[in-house]
């Protein structure tokens, strides 16, 4: 039996490799670790790049369940972009696996799309583990800030030129014209939840505040006392209780979240729940970075007003 | 393309026929002493020590939080074996899924109190055996070895006890102390297990072949030969699928184990009319 195994998977090996067929040889191979990233590097390398993400939009990426394919990609990639603030550590596990040294921290196919961007909920003072759920580095979700998109597209640019310099001035004008349709998207956006200037929502769990930061609006508090782990019922009675007396009329749903637990507490506090796209792709109709805003900004409006 | 598959899978696929290697001989036993789920029981204990050590501030993935899942375990192992009654009063199975249970939920409410704890007992308990390395497949083989050559010199003792606990008490052997053995062994074999593969891929790897063995019947080397060609076979059949048809490795094998268990009883249905 054991003798015969080389043959057998040699042989499926070979139908595998007839089904993928042979990928252009030019592109920059690049691999992603949210959806959000390959959307922006796709922005910036256009043709020039081949870019694939390990985790899907619909799926929270502690359950990214990894096909044979993506390790090969993972092996033979370029570039490795990952969101950084300890929100993909997970993706270290399968580099590693892929053995692909590059991609590893300090490699020169890495990039760490966070660098230099403002961070927000960065802890003062001494972290300690008594302290509960706190990120030592801050909060990861900033590219629900569409102005973090400025320094994520240098970032991704810096790194795609540092292994592709001849494609340098193509990259760098492409992110200049994504910042431009950018801005004026932006602009929109302002525009759509200006009304709602400093109105307070409630959130299921702590990713959002970037986004509402950013359009002017307040984070009343979260359902989610800690990530992953159902909130105690003392926690969620006096959400409700401020949520009412607060008079909240909005709780947003990240749309891998608990949606029983938020339809309750929404329906008990008299509030309007709204699920958005925390990651592109991850509700129907967001499949590119701007797309995502312009449903995430349409939704919220709608659920205000 | 297919020379990055093959160098991507080799090491995966050594690493199935270490797991068969041990993990059949221990699904006879466990088979035999109806404890199914002593290796999930066990791996949740586990992931309850790290979770403990990750409280204590030892990162997950480090020798102390190895050591702490260890020592967890060795004292779920107390527990299976101090609970064993000769007469069977209460069944190993409801002890087990008790043990299972407080284990879950103790991790749980530690989890609450940690930064991202909730995804440390999770990455104790989802392995992924596409990230295994050679290097890997050499420490577990040696661990497995070690546990291997321990099963073989206590073997009248293990395997009287696992197929007529009985005899084994009227004969005056020390059963108790005999399970503690046992059950630890065991424990370190599934806390390193579950860690590479995940709880499914152990499970099956633990059942399935030891299930074909008794579906054939006969001796013990029969049942064990059986066990370890199923295994083989499958982690051939399975990883080939995998890569073949571009599916997620560890499921891809446990539904062939799946397919593989069928056919064999069918087969085994109609050889015995």
């Amino acid at each position: 039996m054991r003798r015969l195994a080389p043959v057998i998977v040699g042989s499926a090996l070979a139908l595998a490799v007839s089904m993928s067929g042979g990928a252009a040889e030019a592109k920059v191979r690049v691999v992603t670790s949210t959806p959000d990233l390959k959307s922006l590097t796709d922005s910036v390398g256009g043709d020039l790049v081949e870019v694939e993400a390990l985790a899907r939009g619909n799926q929270n990426v502690h359950d990214v369940e990894v096909r044979p394919s993506l390790m090969v990609k993972l092996r033979r990639a370029d570039l490795l972009v990952i969101n950084g603030l300890e929100l993909d550590g997970w993706a270290d596990a399968l580099v590693r696996g892929a053995n692909n040294p590059r991609l590893l921290p300090g490699g020169a196919g890495r990039v760490d799309a966070s660098s230099g961007v403002p961070v927000l909920e960065v802890p003062a003072g001494r972290v300690d583990r008594s302290m509960g759920d706190v990120h030592p580095q801050g909060n990861p979700h900033y590219t629900l800030d569409p102005e973090a998109a400025v320094v994520v597209t240098a970032n991704i640019v810096a790194g795609l030129t540092r292994v592709a310099p001849e494609h340098r001035v193509t990259f760098e004008s492409r992110r200049q014209e994504f910042l431009s349709r950018l801005a004026a998207a932006q602009a929109r956006w302002t525009k759509a939840l200006d009304a709602f200037r400093g109105t307070r929502v409630v959130v299921n769990h702590n990713s959002w505040i970037y986004f509402l930061s950013r359009f002017g609006l307040e984070q009343a508090g979260t359902v989610e006392d800690r990530p992953g782990i159902p909130p105690a019922p003392g926690h969620v009675a006096r959400l409700i209780q401020q949520m009412r007396q607060e008079r909240i009329r909005v709780l947003i749903l990240e749309s891998w979240g608990d949606r029983r637990l938020a339809e309750r507490v929404a329906g008990e506090a008299g509030a309007r729940l709204v699920v958005l796209a925390h990651t592109v792709g991850a509700v129907k109709g967001t499949d590119s970075y701007l797309d995502m805003f312009d449903y995430n900004v349409n939704a919220l409006a709608q659920a205000l007003r | 393309m297919l020379g990055d598959m093959v160098s991507l899978l080799w090491a995966p696929f050594l690493m199935c026929l270490v797991l068969t290697g041990l993990h059949a001989y221990l699904g006879v036993h466990v088979l035999s002493r109806e404890v199914v789920f002593v290796d999930i029981a066990l791996a949740q204990i586990a992931a309850l020590g790290a979770t403990v050590a990750f409280l204590a501030g030892y990162e997950a993935d480090t020798v102390v939080s190895y050591f702490f899942g260890l020592a967890a375990t060795i004292l779920g192992a107390l527990v299976l074996s101090l609970t064993r009654s000769r007469r069977r009063h209460v069944s190993q199975e409801a002890v087990i899924g008790a043990v299972y249970a407080i284990a879950t939920a103790a991790a749980v409410l530690l989890a609450d109190r940690a930064p991202h704890g909730a995804e440390h007992v999770r990455s104790m308990l989802v392995g992924n055996i596409l990230t295994v390395r050679a290097p890997q497949v050499l420490e577990v083989g040696g661990i497995y070895l070690g546990i291997g050559l321990l099963h073989w010199v206590c073997r009248r003792a293990f395997l009287l006890i696992s197929a007529d606990p009985e005899t084994a008490f009227a004969q005056g052997w020390r059963v108790r102390l005999w399970d503690f053995v046992f059950y630890a062994s065991f424990g370190v074999v599934v806390t390193t297990s579950v860690r590479i593969a995940g709880v499914l891929l152990v499970f099956s790897y633990l059942i399935v072949p030891a299930l074909a063995g008794s579906l054939v019947g006969g001796t013990l080397a029969t049942r064990l030969l059986v066990g370890w060609g199923l295994g083989a076979f499958v982690s051939v059949i399975g990883m080939a699928a995998s890569a073949g048809l571009d599916l997620p490795t560890g499921a891809t094998i446990v539904c062939a184990f799946g397919v593989t268990l069928v056919v064999l009883w069918a087969a085994a249905r109609a050889l015995k009319p």
